[in-house]
């Protein structure tokens, strides 16, 4: 199974897929008008990398913007992670930024999954 | 003319290529009134979703150059977003009215961010009905909507956030969202949408 790297520019996010490393990382910003298109790849990808996972996963959501319709998408993301062994969520969100941490914590709730809180600059 | 430049300003005489007069006056006027009141940007015409890209560029630029605090600069770009793309995306086009118009500006200790746009008169009733929902909401009540928003849209197979828009300009904003219709024809209404927000966040 291979890498899956889209570099963002102003409106979708840098995505790095390491399937060897078992580390999902999401960056910069995501404001497509058509998320669910956009990220079908990514979904996708998962599907596949879900079938022989590696022992621990790390989600990386380093965002610092995202639209409701990526907001959907994040929810698809995790949700195909519930129920497996050894998930970790690392959710970014900038300094002073409480509105992205509350977003976090909803997300949390939603999935049940382990999320780790972690303030960027 | 109401907006003008007063009688103690000195205009140079117009020179007058071709076309009205009533243009070349206007543009001064149509400046000055929006640098008047503190407009950060204003956009009329047709918002698909590469001009609504294109303006959200524009859109971030101006906010960090005329708001000062990173808080509400977010906000603001974040009801900008929601609200260009609520018509971009969801709303059905009418050719007869295919312009929209688009501001963010200011007023006394608040700033606004204001959209208006042609729908189906037929749609007024529900859009109404969902602003009414919102607007009745606490903050609390907000997060309940929009969490059971999302686990809805997750069960969908058909991916849609119909509605997320709204309820996430109002948890962004803490007030509740101003809003008219005006019939323009037997088919279709002005829809006015604005959002504001306090400039500084209040003392908790």
């Amino acid at each position: 199974m291979e890498n899956f790297i889209r570099i963002g520019n102003n409106e979708t996010p840098n995505i790095s897929l390491n399937p060897i490393l078992g580390r999902l990382e999401f960056s910069g910003k995501s404001l497509p008008e058509d998320s669910f298109s956009f990220f079908k790849p990514v979904l996708d990808w998962i599907d596949e990398y879900l079938d022989f996972p590696v022992a621990r996963t790390e989600i990386d959501i380093k965002l610092d913007y995202f639209n409701t319709s990526t907001g959907v998408v994040l929810g698809k993301v995790f949700n195909k992670f519930q129920e497996k062994e050894n998930v970790v969520v690392h959710w970014f969100h900038l300094s002073e930024d409480e509105d992205m941490l509350e977003s976090g914590k909803e997300f949390e709730e939603l999935s049940k999954l382990n999320f780790e809180y972690h303030e960027f600059q | 003319m109401a907006y003008l430049a007063s009688q103690n300003q000195s205009i140079t005489p117009p020179v007058q290529i071709s076309g009205s007069m009533k243009s070349l006056n206007s543009i001064y006027a149509l400046h000055k009134k929006l640098e008047d009141d503190q407009i950060i940007i204003a956009y009329e015409g047709e918002l698909n979703p590469q001009i609504t890209n294109s303006v959200l560029t524009i859109t971030e630029k101006n906010l960090d150059k005329k708001i000062p605090t990173t808080q509400a600069r977010r906000k603001a770009f974040h009801i900008a977003v929601e609200c260009l793309q609520n018509i971009s995306t969801h709303s059905e086009k009418i050719e007869k009215y295919p312009n929209s118009i688009f501001m963010i500006g200011q007023e006394g200790d608040e700033f606004f961010v204001s959209s208006g746009n042609v729908i189906n008169s037929n749609k007024v009733g529900s859009l109404q009905r969902r602003l009414d929902q919102i607007n009745n909401l606490d903050k609390e009540g907000l997060k309940q909507l929009h969490m059971q928003v999302i686990k809805e849209s997750l069960l969908k197979q058909e991916s849609s956030n119909a509605g997320l828009g709204l309820i996430s300009i109002a948890r962004k904003s803490g007030k509740k969202i101003g809003y008219q219709f005006v019939e323009m024809d037997s088919e279709n209404s002005f829809f006015s949408f604005q959002a504001t927000f306090l400039k500084e966040p209040e003392a908790v």
